[in-house]
C-alpha cells in the first residue's frame, strides 16, 4: 500500500521531468525553447488524463485487497461460530436498541412540531417545581388574558375519549384545549373552522369539535359535508366545525390524537379523572411569540 | 514533425504498449522518457504513443509485479526513476510475444490468402 502511495506521489514529479528531458531534446533539434516546450506538451497528451488513467490501475488494487480483507475475516468467523454468533447478536442488539431509542426521541423531541412558525412558540413551565408541572386552568386563563408578551397562549390536555359509532363505543385520543391553541398553531383548517376564542369563553360556550386530517379521512370516510354533523362523545353531542390540514401532524404523536375540544365543560360527571377546574389543569402551555428574546418570562403565580 | 509524417504514423493496438515496454526494458534499466525514446527510435517513428500513456501502462505493469522500479542517476547526473524487468517480467514477455506472433500470423494468412497458399 505505501509503495503505491509513493508511486503515485512521484507521478506529478514523474511527468514534470519527462516533458522537461522531451523539451530538452526538442531544443537539441534546433527548436526555440517556447516551441520546444509546447511540442513536448502536445507529444504527451492530456496531462490529467494520464494522472486519473495511472491513478484508475491502482484503485482495483486496493478493492481487492479489501475484498480478501472480507473473505479473511468470514473465513475466521466461520471457523469459531460460537464466537461469531456472540459478536454479531451483540452488535445487532446494540444496534437494534440504539435505532428504537433514536426512533422514538426523533418522533417525540428532536422533530420540530409541523406548524408554519415552530421558533416563535415556546413552551412554558411553572418555576415553582414544588407544585407540580401543571397549571391550573383559571391561571391559564390569567395568562392568556393579561400578558402583554405573546400574542396568544393556550394550553392543551391529552385524554382519551369514548366516541360512539355505529352502535358501539370505542376509545380514541383527543385534546382539550383552550381558545387560543389553534392561533398558538398558526395553521388553516383544511375543512370549515378551527377552535376559536369564542369557543372557549366561559367553560361550556360551544360544543364545537375539530377532527384530525387522517380521522377525517378513516373514521368519517373523506366526507366532504363533515362540517356541521354531530357526532356523540363521553355521552354527549358535539358537532364538527372544522378539519386541520393533511400536513398538520398532531404535537404528541405517541398517541396521535384525532380529536381537538374545546376547554371541557364537564358539568355533572366527576367519574372520568376528577376534574376540578380550581385545582387540576394541563400538561403543557404553548405560547405564540413575537418576542422571542422575553419568552422565558417566568409565569405570574 | 508535419502533419504529412504525422499520418503515415500508425495508432497503438490496445495492449501492446505493455509488451513494447517489456521488449525495451531486456537490455537493462531504463527510465520513463527514454522507454517513449526507445520505443519511437525502433519503430523507425511509425508507431504513434501519446508519450503520457507510458505512464497507466508502466503503472499496471508494476501492479502485475512485471516491472519494478528503482531510484538512480540518469545519464546527465540527474535523479530518476529506472524501470526494470522483473524475473516474472522476462518470462511473461516470452508468453506475450509468442502470443503476439500468433496473432499477426493469423491475421496475415487472412489478409493475404493467396501468397499463403502460394508459399505452402
Amino acid at each position: 500500500m505505501s509503495r503505491r502511495k509513493q508511486l503515485l506521489e512521484n507521478l506529478d514529479q514523474d511527468i514534470r521531468e519527462h516533458i522537461e528531458a522531451e523539451t530538452q531534446d526538442n531544443i537539441a533539434r534546433g527548436m526555440s525553447p517556447e516551441d520546444a516546450h509546447y511540442a513536448a506538451m502536445r507529444k504527451f497528451g492530456n496531462v490529467i488524463r494520464v494522472k486519473e488513467e495511472t491513478r484508475e490501475v491502482w484503485i482495483s488494487v486496493w478493492f481487492e485487497q479489501l475484498l480478501q480483507d472480507v473473505r479473511f475475516a468470514l473465513r475466521t468467523l466461520s471457523k469459531n461460530p460460537g464466537f461469531a454468533l456472540t459478536a454479531i447478536s451483540t452488535l445487532a442488539l446494540g444496534i437494534a436498541a440504539n435505532v428504537i431509542v433514536f426512533g422514538v426521541l426523533q418522533a417525540l423531541v428532536l422533530r420540530p412540531i409541523d406548524i408554519p412558525h415552530p421558533e416563535r412558540v415556546m413552551t412554558l413551565e411553572p418555576t415553582n417545581k414544588d407544585r407540580g408541572m401543571f397549571f391550573a386552568y383559571p391561571e391559564v386563563r390569567d395568562v392568556s388574558d393579561m400578558n402583554s408578551v405573546f400574542s396568544a397562549v393556550a394550553a392543551d390536555t391529552v385524554r382519551s375519549f369514548g366516541l360512539e359509532a355505529h352502535g358501539a363505543t370505542r376509545q380514541v385520543w383527543g385534546y382539550e384545549v383552550s381558545g387560543q391553541y389553534f392561533e398558538v398553531l398558526g395553521i388553516r383548517p383544511f375543512l370549515g373552522r378551527l377552535l376559536e376564542r369564542a369557543d372557549d369563553a366561559h367553560p361550556g360556550a360551544s360544543k364545537a369539535a375539530v377532527i384530525s386530517w387522517p380521522a377525517w379521512k378513516s373514521l368519517f370516510n373523506a366526507d366532504a359535508d363533515i362540517v356541521g354533523k354531530t357526532v356523540r362523545v363521553n355521552k354527549q353531542t358535539y358537532t364538527i366545525v372544522g378539519v386541520t390540514p393533511e400536513a398538520f401532524t398532531e404535537r404528541k404523536n405517541f398517541f396521535s390524537p384525532i380529536f381537538s375540544f374545546p376547554w371541557p365543560t364537564r358539568p355533572s360527571s366527576k367519574a372520568s379523572t376528577g376534574w376540578n377546574p380550581e385545582k387540576t389543569a394541563t400538561c403543557s402551555l404553548s405560547f405564540a411569540s413575537k418576542m422571542a428574546l422575553q419568552s422565558r418570562k417566568p409565569m405570574p403565580t | 514533425m508535419s502533419t504529412k509524417e504525422q499520418r503515415e504514423r500508425i495508432e497503438l493496438l490496445q495492449g501492446t504498449l505493455d509488451l513494447l515496454i517489456l521488449r525495451t526494458l531486456v537490455r537493462g534499466p531504463v527510465h520513463g522518457h527514454a522507454i517513449a525514446k526507445a520505443i519511437e527510435f525502433n519503430s523507425d517513428e511509425v508507431l504513434q504513443v501519446e508519450q503520457g500513456s507510458l505512464y497507466p501502462a508502466l503503472h499496471r505493469l508494476i501492479k502485475r509485479g512485471w516491472i519494478s522500479v528503482e531510484e538512480g542517476a540518469s545519464e546527465n547526473n540527474r535523479r530518476a526513476k529506472f524501470y526494470k524487468l522483473t524475473a516474472k517480467g522476462r518470462r511473461q514477455l516470452a508468453v506475450e510475444t509468442s502470443k503476439w506472433d500468433k496473432l499477426a500470423g493469423a491475421i496475415a494468412r487472412i489478409l493475404r490468402p493467396a501468397e499463403q497458399e502460394g508459399e505452402s
